[in-house]
């Protein structure tokens, strides 16, 4: 690129006399309202000249002296008088333009520069819906629409140094002073050139370029982007570049699938936002399930249905969606729990109730009607699981037994008599771990029948455990909460916090969501460790179990009403989505 | 070799690898075979713009070819910092930068679209909607009444 003395800065009428030199050295665009670009001659025409013509609204036009990249031999003379013509907004007379000597910025000093550089020049500026001569010098300018000043702005070789570039009436668009003070000459440069030569690229980008820029900001930076007129609303408004916000969150964001026609990628965004901000506040919308006569032990729940069992020795089934009383199963004369209901399990087709009767009652789930009752514990059953081959449950005799799911026969029974086991959960399909009252865990490969690992983990007996992914949780009579690392059984973080014992512990969406005896129900990040959330009072007895999903918390205590914490505020139709 | 030409009938001999960078160039050398001259010409790319993408290949032709952004987690969720060599490359005025964009993107030069779609992000970020219509020459066609329905619709995004 030529950066040699400056080209003849007269023009002929449609300014091709200037080479692509000139065009090199300096950009310099007129901007007026309506034209989205000058046309190229002009542009040309204007190229050799440090300034800047802008007009920022109707009435308004704002010059900007802009300095040339490189101005190694700036003619000195006297101060440029520079016409323009404007035949109308939109159009520019190429006939018009007479360009003449520009202002001269020598490699002399700042002094020297400001004595070459009158004040003020003479300023004619008609409404630029018509026509309007502007001109202009160099250092200032007294224009009806504003102030205008080159303060400091010198040049020394081949760099070119801009302080306090200008300042101009208050709709006039740019003010440079706040960047331009920046002593590094390249963020300047890139500061002038950047804004000098804009261009809005939505007119010269294909489609999937805009969007690739979009993808790169914040909802917040596209709530800006829609405001600024109607086709960026429309791009920052689109599927496309939602649905790509919304994958790129964590991988905690899912949605259903299929998902329906139609679907607007913001809204489904939004709700998850929501749902965020919810459980970053505590804000719940809350719902008590009234019905229990005595202390609620268990609840587990779905979409459709919360299932909670108590000491009233009922099985209740409630409308997860309005919190109404669906079934009591009480079962029959032939089969029925005589006790109280300690723990149950449930998938599509059976839901399996363990009582301190020391049996366990498997329902078909569709009916809500009993089909079989196993015994095979000598003392409570404690806590049961299941999964699409077996059923495992627990006791306070310290039995734990694997129990085959298609016929209900046993499978095995690990038995050790020296402590009760609390509570289990799925490891994998295969392996289960136990939580017990000697303050072990252990995990137990159900398929073969044996323990392949035991953990001291707790001073004092472990009340529950939970399991997500490759991590278990558990919970102690030490008030403390234990995550530990599922293949290499490895101790990762201990959560204080509670002040009694922790009864009950659930994982989802990386967190952990405890209840205790304390009457409290916490929420903890799984990859922190930190409290999120302290939920106080909504118990007035001790926390007996508790499970969540990404949406809600259900939590039971020795008070009668479990109560159902809503993370989902707005019922917009979006929540629907969301997948569990 | 390869020689490209510009669309001012400007001609650049780059090594292969560099040319390379070019997802298309590179499809189209295959496509012709390895003929020890090869001329692709470049139509819509002007040899100013030609010439800063082909110093963007040539500074790069090392580099380790990304896999398809979209399928490596890895890169799904990526932050907006640019290489510096990058950042400075691209530190060109607006109509450079978008050319550079366009040529990117025609070109198939991934890693250079990405840069320059970041940079152009980059100037939007944490901007207002007034300095985001000066920074890129837009005029407001919304009524009042518009507008403050835009802002109450954007109050969700607001404070996070």
């Amino acid at each position: 690129m030529t950066r040699e003395g400056r080209p003849n800065c007269r023009t002929d009428s449609n300014g091709d006399e200037l080479g692509p030199e000139a065009l090199s050295l300096h950009k310099i665009r007129v901007r007026l309202p309506g034209a989205k670009k000058l046309n190229k001659s002009l542009y040309k025409a204007f190229a050799s000249i440090p300034v800047l013509l802008e007009s920022a609204s109707h009435n308004v036009a704002s010059i900007i002296f802009s300095l040339p990249k490189s101005t190694p031999s700036l003619p000195s003379g006297e101060p440029t008088l520079l016409n323009a013509y404007f035949e109308d907004r939109d159009q520019l007379s190429n006939n018009s333009t007479d360009v003449t000597e520009p202002p001269s910025i020598n490699d002399d000093t700042k002094e020297n520069k400001k004595t070459q550089l009158p004040a003020a020049q003479s300023f004619k500026s008609g409404c630029m819906d018509s026509t309007s001569y502007v001109s202009t010098s160099a250092a200032s300018a007294i224009c009806p629409f504003g102030s205008l000043k080159l303060e400091d702005s010198y040049n020394t070789h081949q760099s070119i140094r801009v302080r306090t570039l200008c300042s101009i009436g208050r709709d006039s668009g740019i003010d440079f002073s706040e960047e331009a003070r920046a002593s590094d000459k390249a963020s300047v440069y890139s500061i002038l050139d950047n804004t000098i030569n804009s261009v809005d690229f939505l007119h010269e980008f294909p489609r999937e370029v805009i969007e690739l820029i979009f993808l790169k900001l914040t909802p917040q930076d596209l709530a800006s982007c829609r405001q600024v007129c109607m086709s960026w609303k429309e791009v920052a408004d689109s599927n496309a570049v939602w649905r790509n916000m919304f994958n790129k969150k964590s991988s905690d964001w899912k949605v259903k699938d299929p998902l329906p026609d139609g679907i607007i990628w913001k809204n489904v965004y939004k709700s998850h936002h929501f749902l965020d901000q919810n459980w970053k506040l505590g804000n719940v919308s809350p719902r008590i399930l009234k019905g229990h006569t005595d202390s609620v032990y268990c609840v587990e729940f779905d979409d459709s249905k919360i299932i909670t069992g108590s000491r009233d020795k009922t099985i209740r089934v409630w409308n997860a969606r309005n919190g109404t009383l669906m079934k009591s199963l009480e079962g029959t004369k032939v089969i029925g729990h005589t006790g109280s209901i300690l723990c149950l399990a449930f998938d599509t087709k059976i839901l399996v109730s363990g009582s301190s009767d020391k049996s366990l009652i498997i329902w078909d789930m569709n009916k809500l009607r009993p089909i079989r009752r196993i015994f095979r514990h000598k003392d409570s059953v404690l806590d049961v699981c299941l999964n699409s081959i077996y059923i495992v449950s627990c006791s306070r005799d310290g039995s734990l037994c694997v129990w085959n799911r298609d016929n209900y026969s046993l499978r095995y029974r690990f038995s050790n008599v020296a402590c009760s086991i609390n509570s289990i959960g799925f490891v994998n399909s295969k392996t289960v771990v136990s939580a017990g009252s000697d303050g072990q865990l252990k995990i137990w490969n159900i398929e073969r029948g044996f323990c392949q690992h035991s953990i001291v983990c707790h001073d004092r007996g472990i009340a529950c455990v939970a399991v997500y992914k490759n991590i278990i949780v558990s919970g102690g009579n030490d008030n403390l909460l234990k995550i530990w690392d599922s293949k290499t059984y490895k101790l990762l973080r201990i959560l204080k916090g509670h002040d009694l014992v922790v009864r009950a512990v659930h994982i989802v969406d990386n967190r952990i969501i405890s209840g205790s005896y304390d009457q409290t129900i916490k929420v903890w990040d799984l990859n922190t460790g930190e409290l999120l959330n302290d939920f106080t009072g909504w118990h007035s007895g001790r926390i007996l179990s508790i499970k969540a999903n990404h949406s809600r918390i259900v939590s039971t205590s020795m008070g009668r009403n479990p109560v159902v914490l809503d993370f989902f505020t707005d019922n917009s139709d979006y929540t629907k989505l969301i997948q569990n | 070799m390869v020689t490209l030409i510009s669309s001012d009938g400007q001609t650049f001999e780059i090594d292969a690898k560099v040319a390379e960078k070019s997802v298309l160039i590179k499809n189209m050398m295959e496509d012709i075979g390895d003929e020890a001259s090869s001329e692709i010409p470049i139509p819509n790319v002007a040899s100013n713009v030609l010439s800063k993408v082909i110093e963007y290949c040539t500074h790069h032709k090392d580099d380790p070819s990304l896999g398809d952004e979209e399928t490596n987690p890895a890169n799904k969720i990526k932050n907006i910092d640019i290489d510096e060599w990058d950042q400075k490359f691209l530190a060109v005025d607006q109509e450079m930068l978008f050319e550079i964009i366009l040529t990117a993107n025609y070109l198939d030069i991934k890693p250079l679209l990405e840069a320059g779609c970041k940079t152009v992000a980059n100037m939007i970020k944490g901007k207002s909607p007034e300095e985001i219509r000066r920074t890129f020459n837009i005029q407001n066609d919304f009524t009042p009444e518009e507008e403050s329905q835009i802002r109450r619709e954007n109050e969700w995004a607001e404070d996070r």
